[in-house]
């Protein structure tokens, strides 16, 4: 124990002597960790700092000094105090105790008329605290000056593109700085390419389809949550667009890219999303701060060569991005220079949920002229006594419902706008639930819901003259789900319904109800081009589907219980 | 003027009177798929004065005149309304804002509710669509005998029973609509508190038992009548209307006119897509401009 006691004191007064700082730096640094061993031309190149610091048990103020050779600059960095000549900068850095990391890219440039030959940038560091004072670095480089000089004429090119080129008048040194260069620009911006940068000639260009998320929005607005799974979104970018960008001085740094959508007006709109840091609890991989910024935003690299092209993604959200025209306004911004392009986009929606609908309405319309052949076996099993009452209650079903939903639904439509139906649903939902039940309590056969449905097409059409597409495909809707739902529920087969049975088929008659309420929306919306906000659908789907019709649908099944006594008479 | 007399297809002028009812029925339908296949506002504006145009050769009524220009008004006024608080475009302008996309709970559930000025303008493009088709189907339902129509199913292959429950479901109309009255005096005056003019609304609920109770009743009697006249068989006769060969043309015509533009319209989109034969340039070209 006394040993034990006696090693920790050993260590405890030992542990400022075992604290190391290592500083590394690197120059001229690449991005893809290449081996570069000279510098060209009046390139920016950046000098990596990297500095680790362990074992010190307090916390350390680290101040780091770089001097460059002469005919070479340091450019303005946040954290950085640049002397006037432009050829020292110092920062400070706080290293943390135990185990301490900091790393910085610092640009160096070199002047014109910089001669040839082998140079240093010499780097300094000073500590305070228990662990070494401090300690100093010599990076050799070679220089030559010819890269880029054939540029000059191609920088000045960069016409169009907004700029904040240093304004800098010449400084002593050897050599002289040259104000308003670009030493970047944009040259070219392509949308949409596939995630290899190829364009495909068959998609429009300029155009963002948007995907169709009504579910989505309803369940994550129940929930709380801003937005669609990000796990979606940034697994599925909208598009990726090719970014063609020019490097005639050979910079090699890092760009922060910027794409922000504008109306017409020039008013920033929300749509774009950037994707935030990941964790693993979220378990879809996006989380934090992720879609809170308006537009997309990235880091590109340049790195050294004149031609380098960037394949980029961009991420809508669906719950913002409006279908419209806007212009899509690139920014490319690293240490004070800002280059940017705009093209025009069309951001179009992904109506998939409306061809949807129109595709299973035409699997209805197939399906209900099968259901037609059994309706034609019903007519001849219930006879003229049943089909004359199903004729009675399809006239009732018309004058009931159709007609004044018709003719007074105008006016409440006028009135109330889209919440019209939830009015005019109680005739829609209720009454005429309430007719199919009680007419099917009566005859208890397959075909009868088709033969009330046609006749009441047919009353409709030759009173009102509607005769039309969207007509057939919402009365086959009616057939094809309705007679789907009652075989399937076993209410044909079922020799005595009790009240638990009955209740099951209402309730699931409501919901084919909202099924065939959402398909008739969605098709009308695609067929008249309407817009219904989907909470709206949703809330349709609830009100005149679920509650409207299974109400009715009980009533009806209570009403053919006494009508089955006065059929008995 | 009664609902009866509205519907009434009495005082239209013979040619159209006349017309066969397959020939109304072609039209309407041509004309509805015409009106889901074109865009361009101004084609559907014309479509549009082209139904009145033909109302107006009808020579409509100055009451039905009354009752047709009050329906499109509230037709084009409630697609306004409706796209006014959905548009889903841009640019586009709150001129009211309804519920706040920062309202508890209603604005979470919404995302806020607005009316947008671009909205209105859309909603009244929009909606000549459906009061093209209503000017349209109050034209063929003023103009038509219900057997008119009736008869231009039955050539068309109608089964002769469902054409016997039509007539029937026809013929009973004005007579469940005075059984309805009926049954809403009865309650009315079984109802001490009765007062006011929305009393009958009240008793609404209580009108279906005894309507489909009588219903049932008549049908008993009437099944018995029409088996012992072998009415309800599938030989029953089947009158047919001579259909005129110039009808017979019009409707061809006019049928190749709709699917030049289906096609049209088609080939159009899917050249947007990149499905692109130099060889319809010409049907782009209309498309782009007229549809």
């Amino acid at each position: 124990m006394r040993f034990v006691c006696i090693l920790f004191a050993v260590l405890f007064l030992v542990r400022p002597a075992l604290a190391a700082c290592r500083l590394n730096a690197v120059f001229p640094y690449s991005m893809e960790h290449r081996k570069i061993e000279q510098v060209q031309g009046l390139g920016t190149v950046p000098l990596y700092l990297d500095l680790v610091c362990t074992d010190d048990p307090e916390e350390q103020t680290a101040a780091l000094s770089v001097t460059v050779p002469e005919g070479f600059e340091l450019l303005p960095k946040e954290g950085w105090r640049i002397a006037p000549d432009r050829r020292r900068g110092r920062c400070i850095w706080h290293m943390a105790a135990g185990y301490g990391r900091a790393f910085d890219l610092l640009y160096v440039r070199a002047l014109e008329g910089t001669a040839a030959g082998n140079k240093e940038i010499q780097v300094h560091l000073s500590l305070t605290g228990t662990g070494p004072a401090g300690t100093s670095r010599t990076v050799p480089f070679r220089y030559l000056p010819d890269g880029g000089k054939e540029e000059s004429g191609e920088t000045s090119a960069a016409g169009g593109a907004s700029s904040l080129a240093e304004r800098r008048t010449a400084a002593p040194g050897t050599g002289t700085r040259k104000g308003d260069r670009f030493h970047w620009y944009i040259q070219s911006v392509t949308l949409p390419v596939d995630n290899q940068g190829n364009r495909d000639d068959r998609s429009p260009e300029g155009v963002l389809y948007v995907r169709d998320t009504l579910w989505e929005n309803f369940r994550n607005r129940m929930t709380g949550e801003r937005n669609n799974g990000y796990g979606v979104i940034f697994s599925h970018p909208a598009a990726y667009f090719l970014l063609d960008m020019r490097n005639p001085q050979q910079d090699v740094r890092l760009l922060r890219v910027r794409a922000r959508l504008f109306d017409k007006d020039g008013r920033p709109v929300p749509g774009l999303v950037t994707a935030g840091r990941s964790d693993h609890e979220s378990g879809e991989g996006w989380a934090g701060e992720t879609g809170t910024g308006e537009g997309t935003a990235a880091l590109i690299s340049l790195d050294g060569r004149k031609m380098q092209a960037f394949i980029l993604p961009l991420y809508v959200d669906p719950l913002q991005a409006l279908e419209g025209e806007y212009r899509l306004r690139l920014t490319v911004e690293g240490n004070g220079q800002q280059k940017g392009m705009e093209i025009p986009v069309i951001l179009d929606k992904e109506h998939s949920l409306g061809l949807l609908s129109v595709g299973v309405s035409f699997a209805c319309l197939l399906l209900a002229i099968l259901y037609l052949r059994d309706m034609m076996d019903c007519i001849r099993t219930i006879g003229a006594r049943g089909a004359i009452t199903a004729a009675l209650f399809a006239a009732v079903s018309f004058g009931g419902v159709t007609v004044p939903a018709t003719l007074l639904g105008d006016v409440v439509h006028a009135l109330l706008g889209p919440f019209s139906t939830f009015f005019t649903g109680l005739l829609s939902g209720v009454m005429q639930y309430l007719l199919l039940l009680a007419l099917l309590m009566l005859y208890r056969k397959p075909g009868v819901t088709a033969l009330l449905f046609l006749l009441k097409f047919f009353l409709n059409g030759i009173f009102f003259g509607r005769f039309t597409p969207l007509g057939i495909l919402s009365t086959a809707v009616y057939i094809a789900v309705l007679e789907t739902v009652l075989r399937c529920s076993g209410f044909y087969r079922t020799e005595r319904m009790d009240r638990g049975h009955m209740l099951a088929v209402v309730i699931l008659l409501g919901m084919g109800d909202a099924l065939i309420g959402f398909i008739n929306l969605e098709q009308m919306m695609f067929f008249y081009r309407l817009y219904y906000a989907d909470w709206y659908i949703i809330l349709y789907m609830l009100v005149n589907g679920v509650l409207y019709s299974s109400i009715g649908g009980w009533l009806g099944y209570r009403t053919g219980e006494k009508l089955q006594q006065i059929a008995g008479e | 003027m009664s609902v009866r007399q509205l519907w009434e297809g009495t005082d239209a002028k013979p040619w159209i009177r006349n017309l066969n009812g397959r020939t109304k029925l072609v039209f309407l339908f041509l004309y509805a798929v015409l009106m889901i296949t074109i865009d361009n506002p101004r084609t559907l504006y014309i479509l549009f004065l082209f139904t009145l145009l033909l109302h107006g050769l009808a020579g409509t009524s100055l009451s039905k005149w009354r009752v047709l220009i009050l329906l499109i008004l509230l037709g084009l006024w409630g697609s306004m309304l409706s796209q006014a608080l959905f548009f889903a475009r841009t640019p586009r302008t709150p001129l009211l804002v309804l519920i706040a996309p920062g309202t508890p709970f209603l604005g979470t559930l919404t995302g806020g509710l607005s009316v947008y000025r671009e909205g209105i303008l859309y909603g009244a493009v929009q909606g000549l669509r459906t009061v093209s088709m209503l000017s349209l189907g109050m034209l063929v339902c003023w103009t038509s005998d219900p057997r008119q129509l009736l008869n231009g199913l039955l050539a068309w292959h109608l089964s002769p029973q469902i054409a016997f429950m039509l007539v029937t479901a026809i013929r009973f109309l004005p007579v469940l609509a005075s059984e309805t009255e009926e049954i809403l005096i009865a309650l009315r005056l079984r109802d001490q508190k009765a007062k006011g003019p929305f009393t009958g609304i009240r008793h609404l609920p209580y009108v279906a038992k005894p309507l489909l109770a009588r219903c049932l009743r008549r049908s008993q009697t009437l099944a018995l009548s029409v088996v012992s006249r072998g009415s309800f068989s599938e030989k029953a006769a089947r009158r047919r209307q001579q259909w005129d060969g110039r009808e017979r043309w019009l409707c061809l015509l006019f049928l190749l006119a709709t699917l030049a533009v289906v096609f049209s319209k088609i080939s159009f989109l899917l050249s947007e897509q990149g499905l692109y034969a130099g060889p319809l340039r010409g049907f782009y070209d209309f498309s782009s401009l007229y549809l």
